[in-house]
């Protein structure tokens, strides 16, 4: 049996010439990086939060109607039941609306397969500016019966992503990249506080040429329920830390976790000695009707991500969300509700 | 429950089994395929040998994506990776065998573990057993046996790309003539909820949709934050760029490329 011995030490550079001209990568916009310094900071602004209540959007079949009618009229297609998904197929094309109507994803597989034609250098990818201009008129334009914001909610763009090619040719041994599409994400506030997780997300995907390739969506009604009183900062950072000890079987140190003391410094936190805490973001917490358990009872909560290494440089990456409320519900489907309700 | 399953087993058996309930009736149902049917074959590793790496929680992901595969297609077998280092080795007898869990042994292997790179020219995979790796350079998918032709790994980092390396890494097990890989080209989160491993299993069966595709928007789409990539190669460029949009049923009558006849790798990222 062959054990792994690390080598970190550098070694000659490859003979093949490289070009490498950078990554285009994520983007997470600066309002969501603010609110994640927030959330590790300081928690939630208000001490109480109301809960929420997922209300079915629509029916499904309706739901799907309306949207061929607005991407695809008068396009022959097929529908079939996948699951509690409603799945359409149409030429090149294909759509899926979940079981309460409150999701849909639509994926032209056309505008994805010339995706590649279009390539462009990465120092020309397209701006998040520019990404949310056109994320918003799409919006506007063809899902503003699905999109439907109620009194004091706001649709806010989150981050910009982009798809990106490479190619090495073995023969010369040049590399290229290209970014071929990118991608907005948006997300909602009620009352200035986010939904966090994937539920109340709208996320759209353009190729170069401005076309749409695809678009998933969860935007569900809700209404407001009992409030609870949430925790702070520090108690959210050791439910983190417990639920990471829990999940990675590696025993919590009795210490707790330091709240960072500026925003600017905020990341990352240490939550152990080899795991580190990277993006905390507080608000209603909802894991979508595409999510294989849907809960309809939203409650307050943090989504965490965090990433552990060892000593040979391996890393895990978990994420999840703990509950913040002081009394909070525990659900089966939620994870962290159940470690958490453990003494 | 089922960790406890795999405990009582790992004492009994160096290559213990996962088997799910009702894995004898999964097969029955998946007996009205058709002839484009493909064999699939699982392996997935939550917690380690004395704990010498930290637990991840992954096997709910396999299942579900055995449910979704199962009314399509064969899965052969659903494996942990106790003592299935020789299982990814070309030249092993394992490789080949199905009963073993090898990776040439069926058409489609999908795999949750533990991922890295190891150097310049090395990715590997944990095995369950202490401190041991199934590691690239050591691979040459495709080349025996039922010869693979998808590998699909819900691990970190195996498929960094934006060093130039990618080929260094890949270059061997590609050789054997595997036509696509999946993975992580960075971080690929666990996470509680499996909607990554669900919607992948869906969007493969869904005609039309290539298996680079189906891996890289089903882990987008279940963490916004994950890095998924495809890689594959082709003689040429753009051939490697056709081949990168190939569909599950289009897999099988790909043509196999073997060594020199790979003249391109090309791959794709979402972050």
């Amino acid at each position: 049996m062959k054990n792994k011995n690390f080598i970190f030490s550098a070694k000659a550079v490859l003979a093949t010439s490289i070009m490498i001209t950078g990554i285009a990568g994520a983007e997470e916009l600066p309002q969501t990086r603010a609110h994640e310094q927030f959330s590790v900071t300081q928690g939630f602004r208000e001490p109480v939060v109301a809960e929420l209540h997922r209300v079915s959007a629509a029916d499904q079949s309706k739901v799907s109607s309306a949207l061929i009618e607005k991407l695809r009229p008068g396009s022959a297609y097929q529908s079939a039941k996948q699951g509690s998904k409603l799945h359409i197929t149409g030429k090149e094309w294909s759509l899926d609306v979940t079981a309460d109507g409150s999701g849909a994803e639509y994926q032209d597989h056309a505008v994805g397969a010339r995706a590649h034609s279009l390539g462009k250098p990465l120092p020309e990818k397209m701006s998040a500016a520019e990404l949310e201009q056109k994320g918003r008129a799409f919006v506007a334009a063809n899902l503003a019966s699905q999109i439907v914001l109620g009194l004091h909610e706001e649709l806010i763009s989150l981050r910009a992503d982009y798809r990106t090619e490479g190619g090495h040719d073995l023969t010369t041994g040049e590399i290229t990249h290209a970014v071929v599409a990118s991608r907005i994400v948006f997300g909602r506030t009620l009352h200035g506080v986010p939904i966090v997780g994937n539920g109340s997300k709208v996320i759209i995907t353009f190729t170069n040429d401005g076309s749409l390739e695809s678009f998933r969506y969860d935007w569900p009604k809700y209404q407001t329920a009992a409030s609870q009183k949430v925790v702070d900062a520090g108690e959210i950072l050791s439910r983190v830390q417990k639920v990471i000890g829990v999940r990675s079987g590696v025993t919590a140190p009795t210490s707790g976790v330091t709240v960072p003391s500026s925003e600017d410094e905020a990341y990352p936190v240490a939550l152990t000695p080899n795991t580190q805490l990277q993006s905390l973001d507080c608000g209603y917490y909802d894991a979508s009707s595409f999510a294989e358990h849907t809960t309809q009872s939203i409650q307050p909560g943090c989504t965490y991500l965090t990433v552990s290494q060892d000593s040979t440089g391996m890393r895990a990456g978990y994420a999840g969300a703990v509950p913040a409320g002081a009394q909070f519900e525990q659900e089966s489907t939620w994870l962290e509700t159940q470690i958490l309700s453990k003494k | 429950m089922k960790e406890t399953f795999l405990a009582a087993l790992s004492s009994a058996t160096r290559n213990a089994l996962i088997v799910i309930a009702g894995f004898t009736m999964l097969m029955a149902l998946a007996s009205s395929a058709t002839a484009q049917t493909m064999h699939f074959g699982v392996r997935c590793q939550s917690t380690f040998q004395n704990g010498w790496s930290v637990t991840i929680d992954v096997y709910s992901a396999c299942d579900d994506f055995i449910s979704q595969t199962t009314p399509y297609d064969y899965v052969d077998f659903y494996y942990n990776l106790q003592g299935a280092q020789p299982a990814f080795y070309f030249g092993q007898g394992a490789e080949t065998c199905n009963s073993c869990g090898g990776a040439d042994s069926v058409d489609f292997f999908f795999m949750a573990t533990h991922g890295g790179i190891q150097n310049q020219n090395s990715a590997f995979y944990t095995m369950w057993d202490y401190q041991t790796y199934a590691s690239t350079p050591s691979m040459r998918l495709g080349d025996s046996g039922k010869q693979l032709k998808v590998l699909a790994t819900l691990s970190c980092d195996t498929f960094k790309n934006d060093d130039g390396l990618l080929w260094n890494r890949w270059g061997s097990a590609f050789s054997g003539g595997l036509k696509i890989g999946v993975g992580g080209h960075d971080l690929l989160y666990t996470n509680n909820d499996t909607q990554a491993a669900t919607d992948f299993g869906s969007y493969l069966h869904n005609a039309g949709t290539p298996i680079g595709w189906a891996w890289l928007d089903a882990l987008y789409y279940a963490l916004n934050n994950n890095h998924p990539a495809v890689a594959n190669t082709g003689a040429y460029s753009a051939d490697c760029w056709n081949r990168q949009g190939v569909t599950l049923n289009q897999v099988m009558s790909e043509p196999i490329l073997r060594d020199g006849q790979n003249g391109y790798v090309c791959w794709s990222n979402w972050n």
